[in-house]
């Protein structure tokens, strides 16, 4: 089991803070609805307490009807009064705190939107980042707990200042000489009450908080415990494993096998173990021991009041406020106890905001031109993923002719899309650099840079909005364009068929009247899409993978369309496509082994592409007997 | 739609998008029952067996499918007990993927998946093609389905499967469905789908001699692989 970290209180108050001034910057209004209600809920006890008690008083004294009635009058009335004014605090401060959830991911997303891609990519990131949202999944630590903290805080500091108040007069008022109870008055009295009520009320919170070192040291266990949760206890409602988990039997050969053995929050896992045996018992102590301060309080007050010191009423009055005042007390040191567990969990979170970005610092603009001339060159560039050893691109030494067609093709790992990753400068080179005309790539201002390409990844990602939205890659177009592109990508006849023409939603996310498209159309809109950006370079990446035969034929017969003046690069495992191509990169174990026109490279036959070739091309040509 | 498939017998589905070849697929599996009339399994209604039962017949390997977070051998297994491992490496050999198996820090016990082990493996998208295949292979059940099994594949990688086909098939009725026309050299039958119907029916060479809409598409695929063919989509 994890140990949270045992931080300072100055840690952990500063911790928070941190935490707090992240969310007044997004939600002041949190802060201030939370204080008051507060404020509110943690003084209006007083205000109850203060009128019983006048009241009993006065019924325990001089019976004066009308004095009864101006009483209760006055009751009913702040009691109305208290709780209008708490429902309309409660009303505030709910609103104010759900706004806050819907930001809580905003805080999230807006680092990694900021983050250089090759953080993304880090697996050390993905796992950064999951973590903290688990443990914020299994018991709201974390961003959220620093919310929950500050009104906790809040409650108990005013708690005590007016329980102090009410319950100051309690010490100063004298039982009368004459009674037999008048050593009651005697100042060792009031010091060992108090310090014996103090001691209790310490002892109580530090019971509860060593009751939740337990549940917070099971983080890791819970955390594991959920993420199996997660993924087969909601396996089955993926509709793309629907036809699979049936054919194997999957939910009862492995799902269930696996959900009744991980018992991370079962009637048979340690942490309910922890909770009948240890935790249980520290729970236990916590809440006796406080029980003992109230029967300590009766003792004494009751004493008093016997004693003569004060009236019945007051009785209700200092009982009430001085329980009140303890438990103020007992709030503020399970909240430090709190604090400090938050701290442990915030540091994660601490760690994923500060993660540096070293990437793109450039900041020459790129010339625009309408010529489109733009050179890129990778002079023997190698590069290798980040915490890994071996080379993913080694020795590469490309010149791009501007308005070539360039085919790239190789075997399934063999560098080609780290190849145009690195051209995207979405990651950097580990050796070698890349320049546009002339100059390091780094040196330009990332946006502009990325400006000068549009890209149709394999794993591209339609968004449920309007189809012309989706290849603007805007809200505001040109129709006229976005049909040029569509059509030119071979999408036309499918755009007459839409009621809604460029208006029609894709995919019912939004618009329950919105279009399902089959993953061919999809790649088709992508396609469009890069087209609509016009920029002087476009790099496709197995475009027609979802394509039939004749769909992939259209494609190929509109690539002058679609390629135009454009420098045009072409990755895929069609080899049919490098016909059409200027020339061809032959990639193999991250190097480029073989680079020409086709008919120079297929005549090589004891080349790489000979064999790539071959290996495709054997099945369509008669071979002359 | 009438179609008969003879035990052991090859069969390819081939056709354009959306003429219905998965459609038949699930209808076959019994994943979808007909609007009209029957399917039936040596001569009687499939709806009369206990559809759980009558999965067990095939083993499949769709376009989408489910990887399980769990190590490699219950991957193939699909069993968290009772893993024949002899047989899980057998499979795995005979789909292609002990090369990338072996080179892992566990094996066959290796975890896929990073969503609950924190160091598990993730595989490209071509491995994961062949891992489903293992399982397929594992499950070995007495009809092998294929639907567009190589499309995540390099041209190397997909030549082997096709190489591999007869002996994956050995002793089972096989139903490959792809786009690449390629495959249809290893199937004793091919079924040309259009608009939900069998629109022809033969082999790969009385087909191209029918000059239908399969020699058609036959002709389409393998233009550009022929000498001067780039210049053929001018026309």
């Amino acid at each position: 089991m994890e140990k949270t970290d045992k931080l300072t209180v100055m840690e952990s108050w500063k911790s928070n803070l941190r935490a707090w001034k992240i969310w007044w910057q997004m939600c002041p209004g949190v802060f201030i609805s939370k204080f008051v209600y507060s404020v509110f809920n943690a003084a209006s006890p007083y205000v109850t307490i203060y009128f019983s008690a006048r009241l009993l008083e006065e019924l325990a004294g001089r019976r004066d009807s009308e004095q009864l009635m101006r009483w209760i009058i006055l009751i009913l009335a702040v009691e109305a009064m208290r709780k209008l004014m708490g429902g309309i605090l409660s009303h505030l401060t709910a609103y104010e705190q759900l706004s806050a959830k819907k930001m809580d991911d905003r805080i999230y997303m807006k680092k990694m939107l900021q983050l250089d891609y090759a953080d993304i990519d880090r697996q050390y990131v993905y796992d950064l980042y999951s973590q903290i949202i688990q443990t914020e999944n299994w018991a709201g630590w974390g961003m959220r707990r620093s919310l929950d903290i500050f009104e906790k805080m809040v409650c108990g500091v005013i708690r005590m200042l007016c329980g102090i108040g009410l319950s100051v007069s309690l010490f100063i008022q004298r039982v009368p000489e004459s009674s037999t109870l008048a050593g009651l008055n005697h100042p060792i009295f009031i010091v060992v009450i108090i310090v014996l009520m103090l001691i209790i009320a310490l002892a109580a919170p530090a019971c509860r908080n060593r009751g939740n070192d337990y549940w917070n040291s099971y983080a890791e266990e819970a955390r594991f415990g959920n993420r199996y949760f997660s993924f087969f206890g909601f396996m089955s409602g993926d509709r793309k494993r629907a036809l699979d988990i049936r054919m194997y039997r999957q939910q009862e050969k492995v799902c269930s096998v696996y959900m009744e053995r991980v018992n991370s929050f079962g009637v048979k896992s340690i942490m309910a173990k922890w909770a009948r045996g240890i935790m249980g018992f520290w729970y236990v102590a916590s809440v006796g021991v406080s029980v003992i301060l109230t029967g300590i309080v009766y003792l004494f007050v009751c004493l008093k009041a016997w004693g003569g010191a004060f009236g019945v009423g007051s009785v209700t009055q200092y009982v009430g406020a001085i329980t009140n005042l303890f438990q103020g007390i007992a709030q503020f040191i399970e909240t430090l106890g709190e604090m400090r567990a938050n701290a442990g969990f915030l540091k994660p979170c601490y760690e994923f905001f500060d993660i540096p970005n070293n990437m793109y610092q450039g900041s020459l603009t790129t010339e625009k031109r309408s010529d489109r001339q733009y050179e890129v060159e990778f002079k023997d560039v190698s590069f290798k993923y980040p915490g890994t050893d071996a080379w993913a691109l080694r020795h590469v030494n490309m010149k791009f002719k501007v308005g070539n067609r360039l085919a790239v093709v190789g075997m399934n790992g063999s560098g080609k899309t780290t190849f145009i990753k690195l051209l995207c400068r979405l990651y950097d080179p580990t050796e070698g650099e890349i320049l546009l005309n002339g100059i390091d790539i780094r040196k330009y201002k990332y946006d502009d840079y990325i400006d000068i390409f549009s890209v149709v990844f394999q794993d591209f990602q339609l968004m449920a909005l309007p189809l012309g939205e989706n290849v603007a890659g805007g809200a505001e177009y040109d129709e006229e364009q976005v049909k040029r592109c569509l059509e030119d990508a071979g999408f036309d006849k499918r755009l007459e068929a839409m009621t809604a023409g460029l208006d029609t939603y894709l995919y019912k996310d939004i618009d329950k009247e919105g279009v399902e498209v089959s993953g061919g159309e999809a790649q088709k809109i992508a396609i469009a899409r890069a087209l609509y950006k016009d920029a002087p370079f476009i790099i496709l990446d197995e475009p027609t993978a979802a394509l039939d035969p004749i769909a992939e034929a259209e494609i190929y017969n509109k690539f002058n369309n679609i390629a135009g003046d454009k420098t045009a690069i072409y990755i895929s495992h069609r080899l049919s496509s490098c016909k059409f191509c200027d020339e061809i990169a032959v990639f193999h174990e991250g190097s480029v082994i073989q680079q020409g026109t086709h008919e120079e490279l297929v005549a090589e036959e004891n080349g790489k592409y000979y064999e790539l070739w071959n290996a495709q091309a054997q099945y369509y040509v008669e071979k002359d007997a | 739609m009438n179609l008969t498939i003879k035990p052991g017998e090859k069969l390819a589905i081939v056709g354009l998008n959306g003429a219905g070849k998965t459609t038949l697929v699930k209808l076959l599996c019994g994943f979808l029952d007909p609007t009209e009339g029957r399917v039936l399994l040596n001569g009687e209604d499939i709806r009369k067996y206990n559809r759980r039962d009558y999965y067990d017949l095939f083993s499949a390997v769709f376009q989408d499918f489910s990887v399980l977070e769990a190590s490699v051998a219950v991957n193939v297994a699909q069993n968290v007990d009772n893993i024949d491992e002899n047989r899980v490496r057998l499979c795995i050999e005979k789909a292609g993927l002990t090369e990338k198996v072996n080179s892992l820090p566990a094996g066959i016990d290796s975890k896929i998946g990073r969503q609950i082990y924190e160091d598990g493996v993730e595989l490209s998208g071509g491995q994961t093609q062949i891992l489903m295949l293992a399982r397929a292979l594992y499950k070995d059940g007495a009809v092998l389905v294929l639907d567009e099994p190589t499309a995540a594949l390099d041209p190397i990688a997909e030549n082997d499967i096709y190489h591999k086909y007869s002996e994956m098939t050995k002793g089972k009725t096989s139903l490959f469905i792809s786009h690449r026309l390629a495959s249809t050299r290893f199937c004793d039958r091919i079924l040309f789908l259009e608009n939900g119907e069998i629109a022809e029916e033969g082999t790969h060479e009385s087909l191209l001699a029918w000059g239908g809409g399969y020699a058609k598409l036959f002709e389409v695929q393998s233009r550009y692989y022929k000498e001067g063919g780039e210049n053929n989509g001018e026309d």
